[in-house]
């Protein structure tokens, strides 16, 4: 017999409940507070940084932290303090940009195939194979390799590269909810698969996505910086952490706050975002385990 | 077992074709061939010597031949050659033990810190010894590679000369690179063992151990974690995965060679086919690994079948 109380209520009935929740979880709070204070720097660094981010002046080069230079300067006598503020907006890109292109591409396709199925379904099951079986950041490597450095094309290849991971969670997810009884009632009295699917088996496929997003731009923040600490990044003098933490590396051992600073507002944002998937997970997809995609 | 092991390995087969397909297609996107990397390099060729070697190397045929010529050479070893005329099997495969034993530590330091931890967090579970262990683990997990690698640098290579700054090789300079590499994966370990031991600790049969006598040693470490290892070496699979593309920012970091640091200096300097070779032999590398997994999870558990893993 169906069982039609296993049908997920609609979204807005559970809307509240679940906000409740989040806002009450401890990672949640923390995470998205931190967060929040990243988002503000990438959105105001105009108005929070006290120098110029560029502006060179070599009088002052290679200051330690002080009242003047609350994170000291750099090897061209530049505000280390503005330069991480300015540096949190490609950050952020670099962590945004790749979850939306790998979520939204690898979603559809991955909702589509595990719908439909059949030979698309097999071909396309055999390419996210095969993309998986390089490891993430070596794909995402290749395409900067063919796209030529920048900020643009690392978020690019960072989205391209997170796609199959999409693919396979959404197909997956299609594919159990296909044969859950609320979607056989649903194809029983006759509903289209168009209704079917974004009705009823987009909100079994949602929140895991969610939780996976995330956790996706934890990930590619860091994969990211480590592109651009590889010389493939935004080109100087811009600030960027991931190129701040190189330019560091060469003067380590004279001024360590040169990299030390980038350093810790990438972990802080890192750290923000992890949290925030983590509540996330708690709240709305306790089943999974969700880990990184790096 | 035998007929297992075989299937699995059989399974490997199109995945690689496949990803050598997929890399040559995108390095046929790249602009520019071997023969303007050749000129980028200080060659200096007439418009007639480019067309001549171009012809020479095969680059004027249709790109299906020349994927063709591509996947007839793998299958006999042939990987190519780099802009100065070198076989890039030679290149790479010179490189893979270096590379190979920094993963190996660095997934020794993984093990080695991850399980202890994840094992304590899930003995002590909600206690402040757990949640200051999962919060270290989230902590740990946040922190890039990289930096964590300059900051041992910085710590324990030009503070106190302990170690070489410069991975020259030896146990000395593999100390730090693995430990950059390692400490993100304990805490992902970590994490999971946790998870996994304590759900592993509610079964039934944990109960019948304890009601037997059996020690909280030996129901943790015998009955619990053998059980609660089987999601964990999926991971451990994934982690390697993870290692060896983390290696090539480690390598680049330590001055440490590799096929990591190869893929780099390849991009940089336009050495399409070293690149091309690099990525694929670390992918098989990683699928091969892949394939031990599967193995090892199959022992664990046997009731896995193909395709289930």
């Amino acid at each position: 017999m169906l069982d039609a109380t296993a049908a997920p209520a609609p979204l807005a009935e559970t809307t509240v409940g679940l906000w409740r929740r989040l806002v009450s979880h401890r990672s949640v709070v923390v995470g998205g507070t931190l967060f929040a204070l990243v988002l503000s720097a990438a959105l105001f660094a105009t108005w929070l940084a006290p120098f110029d981010p560029v502006d060179a002046d070599p009088v002052n080069a290679l200051q330690p932290p002080g009242s003047q230079h609350w994170m000291g300067t750099d090897q061209l006598g530049r505000d280390v303090f503005s330069r991480v503020i300015h540096g949190a907006r490609p950050s952020l890109i670099m962590g945004v940009v790749p979850m939306l292109i790998s979520s939204i591409i690898g979603t559809a396709a991955g909702v589509i195939l595990g719908y439909y199925g059949r030979w698309a379904d097999l071909f396309m099951t055999r390419f996210v194979d095969i993309a998986l079986a390089f490891p993430p950041i070596l794909l995402a490597l290749t395409v900067v390799a063919v796209l030529g450095p920048g900020l643009w094309s690392i978020a690019l290849a960072l989205g391209l590269s997170g796609i199959p991971f999409y693919i396979r969670m959404a197909r997956g997810q299609v594919i159990q909810a296909k044969e859950a009884p609320f979607v056989q009632t649903a194809v029983a009295i006759g509903a289209s698969d168009r209704r079917i699917m974004f009705r009823h088996i987009i909100y079994r496929v949602f929140p895991p996505i969610l939780v996976m997003m995330t956790i996706h731009v934890a990930g590619a923040i860091l994969a990211g910086a480590a592109l651009s600490f590889l010389g493939l990044g935004i080109p100087p003098p811009n600030p960027e952490w991931g190129t701040m933490i190189q330019d560091g590396r060469k003067f380590v051992a004279l001024s360590w706050w040169m990299a030390f600073f980038p350093g810790v507002a990438l972990a802080i944002t890192v750290f923000a975002t992890n949290l925030l998937g983590d509540g996330l997970r708690d709240v709305i997809d306790p089943r999974s385990k969700g880990e990184p995609i790096r | 077992m035998l007929r297992y092991i075989f299937s699995r390995l059989a399974l490997t087969v199109p995945v690689l074709v496949g990803a050598a397909i997929l890399i040559f297609l995108l390095m046929q996107l790249v602009p520019g061939d071997a023969v303007s990397a050749r000129m980028a390099g200080g060659a200096k060729l007439s418009p007639d010597q480019q067309e001549l070697m171009r012809e020479a190397l095969g680059l004027n045929r249709p790109v299906l031949v020349q994927l063709g010529d591509y996947l007839w050479g793998l299958l006999q070893g042939d990987l190519g050659r780099s802009v100065s005329g070198r076989s890039v099997l030679g290149l790479v495969g010179a490189q893979i033990p270096s590379t190979l034993i920094l993963v190996g530590a660095g997934m020794t330091v993984a093990l080695v810190i991850g399980i202890p931890l994840g094992v304590l967090a899930a003995r002590r579970r909600n206690t402040l010894l757990d949640t200051a262990a999962m919060g270290t683990a989230v902590l740990g997990l946040s922190i890039p590679q990289f930096w964590l690698g300059l900051m041992l640098i910085f710590l324990f290579a030009v503070n106190w000369g302990w170690f070489p700054v410069l991975s020259s090789g030896g146990f000395d300079g593999l100390v730090l690179p693995a430990l950059a590499l390692g400490l993100a994966e304990a805490a992902i370990l970590a994490r999971l063992v946790r998870s996994s031991l304590i759900e592993s600790l509610e079964q039934d049969y944990i109960t019948t151990a304890r009601a037997k006598g059996a020690s909280d040693s030996r129901v943790i470490w015998r009955h619990g974690l053998r059980n609660a290892l089987v999601p964990v070496v999926t991971m451990i699979g994934l982690q390697i995965g993870n290692l060896l593309g983390a290696s090539v920012v480690i390598e680049t970091l330590f001055g440490r060679q590799g096929v990591g640091k190869l893929v780099v200096d390849s991009i940089l300097q336009r050495e399409l086919a070293v690149l091309q070779g690099s990525i694929l032999i670390l992918a098989s590398i990683f699928v091969l690994i892949n394939v031990v997994v599967d193995l090892l999870y199959k022992a664990l558990d046997p009731r896995v079948q193909l395709g289930t893993t």
